[in-house]
């Protein structure tokens, strides 16, 4: 019986200790930005004269005119916001296709291989910086340098394999017999790729999308490496905290922005991840 | 007129043989029923009937025709899988419209095929609905439907109703069989319950492993099973066999002699060898059991007794064996109590202990 | 509490959302016997079970094991040994290796274990399975590993969930009776879980029908086979079903008649007006099993011969009387054909009678036995 109390409380204590370490960096970055220059080292958790001038700064960086030897440098975060926006989805595009039908293949007709397909995984295993000298060389040889293509071929290329894991247990889920009966109503094998398997399988597209897309969104480490003056979302929020000087509520506005499109992109299509599966074996 | 006529299809993968010259004909509108233990066959052989797989060696004809290369969708043949395909993304209409879709068919021509198949099936009402709100019977319905939507000239039916519950699979195959006299379609069926298949099928197949073993309507299997094999299969509950030898023949029966016993039963066979070891074989309905001191060929003492609603079903162990035998609900038993076990001599079924084949 | 009772539950009420899978339910199982919660599916016997089991936890009442109120215990400390549906085979081990589990866990000498698992192998039939690893096996196999594990160690306590639904027909047959058998011998005090009433009757000492998150009739299988208490027990118990005619009933010149909008059934010559008359001009469902008819010249309900079932070693008939169908038990070799005219008696003990609006039983026999 004590022993029940014991767990329990210290159940409590490390669920609370995790909410508290999650949420507040996140509080905190919600009232910076809405905090006045003054207030941005100030320790009160909410802002006394809350004000939207982070946010006009972010859109126009001359508008206030006061910082005027940062500003020189920075864009108006539109730039940056389409730009993230067409590598994510164009990236996520890519490397769904190209998971789906790999997980596909692998799932049917085993092709390619487990041994192929866990080595795949292997290579996300390793730290990424150990990537980042060979891709940099390659990259300016290719002139991929500070362009969105070469972001959106990066970022397709490495999130690929988590797109065949998780298509690949969708897929498996779905029984044969689904494909067979439908081969046997006269569907051509590409017609059950797409009117059975995909219909069906669409929350492991969701999923798998989703995934990708946040990856790519928040993906810091090579976009800074890679881009110059073309630069992403992720780097532009890391552009207003400099050695000369740090804008903190800015910064905590254009977190936050980076931060609200996945939640509201993910909270639209939410619906395509609830399907409904009773597979087979229904005992009424 | 024969239908549908398989010649000695065989099919081995690798060097496995998963089925051995199978060979039988079904007759228009008849149902046929393959039964069999899992992992007989049953499966493979409703595949290569419906073309999803090619035999090793054999043929097929549909009315006279060829069809053994002929493709799966090109056989107008409906298959329900035991998985039945039901996909669950969309409603149960968009299921059953699903093949008639695949063959083009105009949207006023697919709704009322729609609707007349689930008006003669009864699932009008879930239509509009989603698979997963269907219960057991209603998704089963729901892929027959599908199967028959596109009027199949044969339907294959995988274990239809292995997933229900007793007592609405009890209800199913007595639809089944008034919706079959409704459409008359052929159907080849396949299930792992003798006795569901007995009752389903006009003809039915036994198919142990991969062979074979007889080919015929319920009342010929039960009356002459061809070997023992058989007699044993589709006896529910489980068959008594003995062993034994036959003393002699003469004009008024078989002498038969056991360990411990001997028995006598009117039977003429063809060829009479004496000596002959031979398994003989009857069912738990045709054993009387006395409690009193009457004269049983057999003694045993009682190690079990099942209450079965109707009837009463008791184990006895022998000296050498075990009997089953059904006995009368009123009838007072005690576990460990000797009774004797007097057989029906008439149904007694004998067969060479070597060839396990029936001696006639 | 007497040391007669090993488990009892007293009002478990156990609520998901808005339905209420268990209503209610008070029953005691005793020391040594097989008790059966049967039941369609949704009638919530497997949570029950499952409360019983430590699994669940009842919103209200409460859960007895050998007199202690375990209603709070977390299932592993409750030492009964589950048969379920998700305590599925360990499938990196062989047959041997699962079976052999609990008992190595005990700490018992090697040779013990060994007879002991070959044992249980050979009464579930696996004995040919016993080097094959448990992701190799079929269904049938994998359910019949689970009741092993458990059969093996000896239990007190033996929960089972529908244990032997996956496993093919013949081997369920021979698997039913042997496991009345094991049990009778072990004396283990099993709760078995079943949608199949035939495996109910087979089994049980006692059985508990529910429907609806309650127990609608407890009591032996004789009793819930001979003397239902309601429409639904007398349906759900019996294969084939009972036969159920709808109507009014009335004695016309001493005879049993059964009144429908459109026809006049003759149910019985006999039949004693005392028992009757509190039933007269209201309405009833009648039934009768089909084994409690026969076909006879000298029969009373006439009708035709719509289809002719061969089921083991007799023919059921069903027959066509005006709009409605019943079947009777006759003969294996009795010469019927389809479209043929008959007459049936039915067994007057036999007539059971429930009123129509609530299916309550009201009468069963129409003479004094």
């Amino acid at each position: 019986m004590l022993r029940r109390i014991l767990t329990n409380a210290l159940m409590w204590l490390v669920l609370i200790i995790a909410v508290v370490w999650t949420v507040i960096p996140v509080m905190w970055m919600i009232s910076l930005s809405f905090k006045t220059y003054g207030e941005w080292r100030t320790p009160s958790l909410l802002p006394r004269n809350p004000t939207l001038d982070n946010y006009i700064m972010l859109f126009s960086p001359q508008a206030l005119g006061i910082f005027i030897a940062y500003t020189a440098i920075l864009e108006p975060i539109v730039g940056p916001l389409s730009r993230t926006l067409i590598i994510s989805a164009t990236a996520t595009v890519i490397a769904v296709m190209i998971g789906f039908f790999t997980a596909y293949g692998a799932s049917r007709y085993n092709s390619p291989g487990p041994f192929t397909l866990f080595f795949t995984l292997l290579t996300r295993m390793l730290p990424p910086a150990t990537f980042v000298t060979p891709i940099v060389i390659y990259f300016t040889t290719l002139y991929l340098i500070d362009n969105i293509i070469g972001l959106i071929l990066l970022y397709a290329a490495t999130t690929v394999t988590y797109a065949i894991w998780i298509l690949k247990g969708f897929i498996d889920a779905i029984p044969v017999e689904w494909e067979e009966a439908a081969l046997l109503e006269g569907a051509s094998p590409l017609q059950v790729l797409f009117k059975v398997i995909i219909p069906i399988a669409r929350p492991g597209l969701v999923v798998a999308g989703l995934f990708i897309f946040l990856m790519a969104w928040t993906e810091l480490l090579f976009a800074l490496v890679l881009t110059n003056l073309n630069v992403p979302l992720s780097v532009q929020v890391s552009k207003y905290v400099t050695a000369v000087g740090a804008l903190w509520g800015v910064q905590a506005a254009a977190a936050l922005l980076s931060s609200i499109i996945p939640l509201v992109i993910g909270y639209l299509i939410q619906r395509h991840l609830i399907t409904g599966f009773t597979f087979g074996l229904v005992r009424g | 007129m024969t239908f549908l006529e398989l010649q000695k299809i065989s099919k081995t993968i690798g060097n496995k043989v998963i089925l051995h010259e199978i060979d039988f004909k079904v007759g228009k509108g008849e149902i046929v029923a393959i039964i069999g233990p899992p992992g007989s066959g049953k499966t493979t052989l409703l595949k290569i009937i419906s073309g999803l797989l090619a035999p090793t060696s054999g043929r097929i004809y549909l009315e006279g025709k060829d069809i053994t290369n002929t493709p799966p969708h090109e056989r107008g043949f409906s298959m329900v899988f035991e998985i039945p395909p039901v996909y669950p993304d969309r409603t149960g209409y968009e299921n059953i419209a699903f093949p008639l879709r695949l063959k083009k068919l105009n949207e006023d021509e697919i709704r009322k095929r729609v609707l007349a198949v689930a008006d003669l099936l009864g699932i009008r009402h879930i239509l509009d609905r989603k698979p997963s709100t269907y219960s057991g019977g209603e998704y089963q319905r729901v892929a027959l439907a599908r199967a028959l939507v596109t009027e199949p000239r044969l339907l294959l039916l995988d274990e239809p109703f292995r997933n229900l519950d007793a007592k609405i699979r009890e209800a199913m195959v007595s639809w089944f069989k008034d919706l079959h006299k409704k459409i008359g379609v052929t159907i080849i069926y396949s299930t792992h319950d003798p006795l569901e298949g007995m009752t389903m099928g006009d003809k039915i197949l036994v198919l142990l492993k991969g062979i074979q073993k007889q080919f015929g309507s319920a009342s010929e299997l039960l009356a002459r099973p061809t070997d023992l094999d058989v007699d044993e299969f589709i006896s529910i509950p489980a068959l008594n066999i003995l062993k034994g030898y036959i003393d002699e023949c003469n004009e008024s029966g078989v002498k038969l002699s056991f360990k411990n016993a001997m028995l006598k039963i009117p039977k003429k066979l063809l060829k009479c060898e004496r000596g002959q070891e031979v398994f003989v074989a009857f069912r738990p309905h045709d054993v009387k059991i006395d409690t009193g001191e009457s004269v049983g060929v057999f003694k045993g003492h009682i190690i079990n007794i099942n209450y079965t609603g109707r009837n009463q079903l008791v184990s006895l162990e022998t000296d050498d064996t075990i009997i089953r035998a059904v006995v009368g609900k009123d009838v007072k038993l005690k576990i460990g109590s000797t009774v004797s076990i007097i057989p029906s001599i008439e149904n007694l079924r004998l067969y060479d202990a070597n060839t396990k084949k029936l001696l006639e | 509490m007497s040391s007669r009772v090993v488990v009892k539950l007293e009002n478990v009420t156990k609520r998901f959302g808005d339905v209420v899978a268990v209503n209610n339910i008070s029953f005691e199982v005793y020391r040594g016997e097989l008790f059966s919660l049967l039941g369609p599916s949704g009638c919530g016997k497997t949570t029950t079970l499952r409360i019983i089991a430590g699994l669940e936890q009842p919103d209200e009442g409460r859960v007895y094991i050998e007199g202690v109120d375990v209603t709070k215990m977390p299932a592993r400390e409750r030492k009964a040994c589950l048969v379920f549906q998700e305590y599925a085979v360990f499938p990196h081990m062989s047959v041997y290796e699962n079976i052999a589990f609990g008992l190595k866990v005990k700490k018992l000498p090697k040779a013990e274990i060994d007879k002991k698992v070959k044992e249980v192998a050979e009464i579930l039939e696996l004995s040919s399975y016993l080097n094959y690893k448990g992701g190799r096996l079929g269904l049938s196999e994998q359910q019949r590993v689970a009741i092993a594990r458990c059969l093996v160690v000896e239990p007190k306590l033996l929960l089972l969930d529908e244990p032997l639904t996956l496993v093919d027909a013949k081997v369920r047959e021979r698997m039913r009776r042997e496991l009345k058998r094991i049990q009778r011998e072990l004396e283990t005090t099993m709760i078995y879980v079943t949608h199949d009433q035939l495996e109910a009757l087979m089994l049980s000492d006692r059985v508990a029908v529910m429907r609806s998150g309650r127990i609608v009739q407890m009591g032996t299988p004789e009793e819930i086979y001979d003397n239902p208490k309601d429409l639904f027990v007398a349906t759900f118990v019996g294969s084939p079903t009972m036969n159920l005619v709808e109507g009014v009933l009335e004695l016309e010149e001493n005879k049993l008649v059964l009144k429908t909008p459109s026809y006049k059934y003759i149910l019985s010559k006999e039949v004693e007006s005392n028992i009757i008359q509190s039933l007269l001009g209201s309405e009833v469902v009648v039934g009768f099993r089909p084994e409690d008819a026969e076909v006879r010249n000298d029969g009373v309900l006439e009708g035709t011969v719509k289809l002719i079932e061969i089921v083991e070693d007799r023919k059921i008939l069903h027959i066509k009387i005006n709009e409605d169908e019943v079947r009777v038990f006759v003969d294996l070799l009795a010469p019927f054909t389809e479209g043929q005219k008959v007459k049936i008696r039915i067994n007057p003990l036999k007539l059971h009678i429930f009123e129509k609006k609530t299916g309550r039983k009201l009468l069963k026999g129409v003479v004094s036995g």
